[in-house]
């Protein structure tokens, strides 16, 4: 990484750093553009059955909804937590800071599995009410009533962890500014702090859209039919993997819009303080006890619907399958581990690279290009994969799977990290970095003296939330793995395949211990820093 | 520093000897299967057990398997292809994968409907996909068969699975060949007008839906009832086999079929046909409460308790040709 940088401050640093982008950008956009080469070979019977039964036009539909449900839904949940977590002081609310990530430890379509089969007629839950009430919870007949607020239970961490970090990044003043101009508190926050956290919403709101938009395992538990459904049903049961890469491009076309949308209205806008953030202003406000109660309460129950609930639930499955514990576990984990941290280490040192670039940048062109970079993670995970493999047994080196598997979990959590990091990058100003460079510092010791510090926190939560995505990642690592690997995520796919839910459970409670490593780290760090 | 350059030195002479000279002592195959890892590496070890070879082994889903096998080319390491369902070999075979075996082994413990007619693959287990009935509210004579389950006395009372998943796929790729693709698409419409609740998204929900008493008739696995059985004898639920005095039960396979590009086409055959061989077959189907494909061999004792039933006999390599068919006719009667 700084020899990049010092390559570039002693050449012309422009050529280097285009060179560099340009590098990234190619790499993920390679197996995007392998599904555009499958437009050569069109199966006229599949089109002609997808588009006459109306299956397509229905399920374009039913995508549509769902994304804008779940994101409706992640960003109230979000945004709220992330608004108390940061500005009010209430019982427990150190663990909670960090209790709110945890439901991304648990894939969703386990989460999908967990509660489908919590509340069909024939779960214990049912039956008691069957007994006692003679009333059936019968699942609500349109699947999107089901589906939605599960899949925000999955997802609402994102935004959530990135809206908490924008308003832990100095949003006092304006608020106080905004109170003293005569605003009332909901006001000032709905007109005041949400406009300034915008970028970085929008960032998680964007990964909670494209992980709804791309999701094939939670939405075929419920049997809630979207556009990705009919990617696969293309290729696995029509048996035609052009009509599905052909699917799937329309899906990154509606993704490249979506980004396109989110850079235009970020370039219009500049959302940076002028001055850095002192630790007075991370201080939170002093609240009646009415509301200290009210909060925790509420924390509380959206901790055990989306964590407490499902972790209690693997746990009593995972408690009938403990003699399948041995010592391979101790491999499944630490490969999982080995895999989560290179690919995480990647991702954020790129998006880093990348974001600093894309913000100096005055070329609009070259700064949305960087921003397509991000555009893995609105592709199905196993066309991704696909796409990823065939690239490298073109080339002739499938024997290369562990570079093979780095490349496809980067090129598909890239965004992740990125987002993350922009929404922090773009929250201060770009003339920090002008007067270093005026002052003649070179690149490197800008990095490390002004933009270390800064980001250093959200570089942290990126490594955090790339790492947790990867480990439960499931296609890609299962395509690409190298022989004999079966990291944890693999394991739970292997006792899913043929329906043994509840043996599943085990690894998807060691994956949820695994997650909780760099969650503990952070506790430890946080601690740390503020004694 | 030298020190390290030494070792590095020594390790690798052993390396370059190691390579030379254990080559032809210990054979190793590379299996890929869509076959989860709990359900074939106590098969696998016995075979190394037995015979010295190594089995190196990747698993996945079988249209991803296929995929990384046709990107590969020739470069292919693999030797074999184990996969569900019969449609998937048919795939393999259609995209010129498998190549033909010749062997009278095979040909013997294999029956021919189970298998490739060109002998490209072979089915190793057999999966039967049947009628079960709430014993409570039902009685075994209550029942015909898949077509009797259209009628209107049904109305409410069938739990199914989602059209999505192969088996039923297949199920009604079977019923195309039987009744033609009109006649097909009338049970289907017949099903779906029957339905007591939504189509669920596995078979085990369909048993414990009839179990719970949401509905009185599905159509299921056999092992899915077996693997619930064994943990809850008690399960007023039973297996009913459908169309025994005409067509006979659906049955479907997992099979193997030795790749084009196997650099060890012989090691491969012989451990195919291990595989079909009594020793082999039980502890196979046993892994996952399936049937034996070698007909000598017989199931366990759960699976043994239900009796001995009449199989259809289409051949399965027509599952996986009428495939398309059957998918998009499961979505004109709109089976979800």
């Amino acid at each position: 990484m700084l020899n990049i940088n010092k390559i570039s401050d002693r050449f012309s640093g422009n050529f280097a750093k285009k060179l560099f982008v340009y590098l990234c950008v190619s790499i993920v956009l390679a197996p995007l553009l392998l599904n555009f080469t499958a437009f050569t070979h069109i199966d006229n019977d599949i089109w002609n059955h997808l588009i006459s039964e109306n299956i397509l036009w229905q399920l374009c539909k039913n995508s549509l909804i769902l994304c804008f449900s779940v994101a409706l839904l992640s960003l109230v949940l979000g945004v709220s937590l992330g608004a108390i977590v940061a500005f009010f002081d209430f019982p427990a609310r150190k663990y909670f800071e960090w209790l709110f990530i945890m439901p991304l430890s648990i894939p969703a379509y386990v989460f999908a599995f967990i509660y489908v089969g919590a509340f069909e007629y024939s779960s214990p839950i049912n039956s008691f009410f069957h007994q006692y009430f003679s009333f059936d919870l019968n699942p609500p007949k349109d699947a999107l009533y089901f589906t939605a607020p599960v899949l925000a239970l999955a997802f609402y961490p994102y935004v959530y962890l990135y809206s908490k970090n924008a308003f832990q990044r100095g949003m006092r003043k304006p608020l106080e500014n905004a109170r003293s101009l005569g605003l009332n508190p909901i006001q000032a926050f709905f007109r005041c702090l949400l406009p300034l956290a915008r970028p970085a919403i929008a960032g998680a709101l964007l990964l909670v859209i494209m992980e709804s938009l791309a999701d094939f395992g939670a939405v075929s538990i419920f049997n809630y039919d979207t556009f990705t459904t009919a990617i696969y049903k293309t290729w696995f049961s029509l048996q035609s993997i052009n009509g599905a890469a052909q699917l799937s491009s329309a899906l990154s076309i509606f993704a490249i819009l979506l980004i396109y949308l989110d850079f235009q209205k970020q370039n219009r806008k500049s959302f940076a303080s002028k001055s850095l953030v002192s630790k007075d202003q991370r201080k939170r406000f002093q609240i009646s006890k009415f509301w200290r109660i009210m909060f925790f309460v509420y924390a509380s129950i959206i901790i055990l619907i989306s964590f407490v609930f499902p972790m209690l639930q693997l746990l009593y499955w995972a408690a009938h399958h403990l003699q399948n514990i041995d010592y391979r576990y101790l491999h499944f984990l630490s490969q999982s581990a080995i895999i989560a941290t290179v690919a995480a280490t990647i991702c954020v040192g790129l998006s880093f690279l990348l974001v600093l670039i894309q913000v100096r940048s005055q070329n609009t062109k070259h700064k949305f290009l960087i921003r397509l970079s991000t555009l893995g993670y609105a592709l199905p995970g196993s066309i991704l994969a696909v796409g990823v493999y065939s690239l490298f047994a073109k080339f002739h080196l499938t024997h290369l799977a562990f570079t093979a598997l780095i490349t496809g979990l980067c090129i598909r959590f890239l965004s992740v990290s990125f987002n993350q990091l922009q929404g922090a990058r773009l929250q201060y100003s770009d003339r920090l970095s002008e007067a270093a460079q005026s002052l003649g510092k070179p690149v490197t010791q800008r990095l490390g003296l002004l933009h270390w510090p800064l980001l250093k926190n959200t570089l942290l939560t990126a490594f955090l939330l790339v790492f947790v995505d990867v480990a439960k990642e499931m296609p890609i690592t299962l395509m690409t793995r190298p022989f004999g690997w079966s990291p944890l995520s693999v394991r739970i796919y292997e006792m899913t395949a043929e329906g043994e839910w509840q043996k599943a459970a085990l690894p998807a409670v060691f994956l949820v211990l695994l997650s909780c490593l760099p969650i503990l780290f952070f506790i430890f760090y946080d601690r740390k820093k503020s004694t | 520093m030298i020190i390290i350059i030494i070792i590095m030195k020594k390790s690798l002479v052993t390396l370059f000897c190691l390579m030379f000279v254990s080559a032809p002592f210990a054979a190793e195959l590379t299996v890929y299967s869509a076959r989860g890892e709990h359900l074939i590496k106590p098969i696998f070890d016995q075979y190394t057990k037995k015979t010295g070879t190594k089995i190196r082994f990747t698993t996945g889903k079988a249209p991803m398997l296929l995929q990384k096998l046709v990107s590969e080319g020739k470069d292919s390491k693999a030797d074999l292809l184990i996969t569900v369902d019969a449609g998937n070999l048919w795939q393999a075979k259609q995209k010129g994968l498998f190549a033909s075996v010749d062997s009278p082994i095979l040909r013997t413990n294999i029956p021919a409907h189970l298998r490739d007619p060109a002998n490209y693959w072979f089915g190793l287990s057999l999966r039967a996909r049947t009628i079960i009935y709430n014993s409570t509210n039902l009685k075994a004579k209550d029942l015909v068969g898949y077509a009797d389950l259209a009628e209107p006395k049904w109305k409410n009372r069938l739990c199914l699975r989602t059209s999505k998943k192969v088996y039923n796929q297949s199920l009604v790729a079977m019923l195309i060949e039987d009744h033609g693709n009109k006649g097909a698409q009338k049970i289907v419409e017949g099903w779906i007008k029957n339905l007591a609740a939504p189509v669920f998204s596995n078979d085990s929900s369909v048993i414990n839906a009839l179990a719970a008493g949401q509905c009185d008739v599905g159509i299921v696995n056999t092992y899915y009832l077996a693997r619930i059985i064994s943990k809850n004898p008690k399960l007023p639920v039973k297996i009913f086999w459908a169309d025994q005095s005409t067509t006979g039960t659906h049955v479907n396979i997992s099979g193997a079929g030795v790749l084009n590009t196997s650099k060890n086409k012989i090691e491969a055959r012989k451990f195919l046909e291990w595989l079909s061989s009594q020793e082999a077959q039980g502890l196979f189907a046993d892994l996952n409460h399936e049937y034996p494909a070698n007909p000598v061999v017989s199931a366990n004792s759960l699976v043994k308790n239900w009796g001995v039933f009449k199989q259809n006999k289409l051949n399965v390599s027509s599952l996986g040709k009428k495939q398309k068919e059957a998918v998009m006719l499961m979505d004109r009667a709109q089976y979800k």
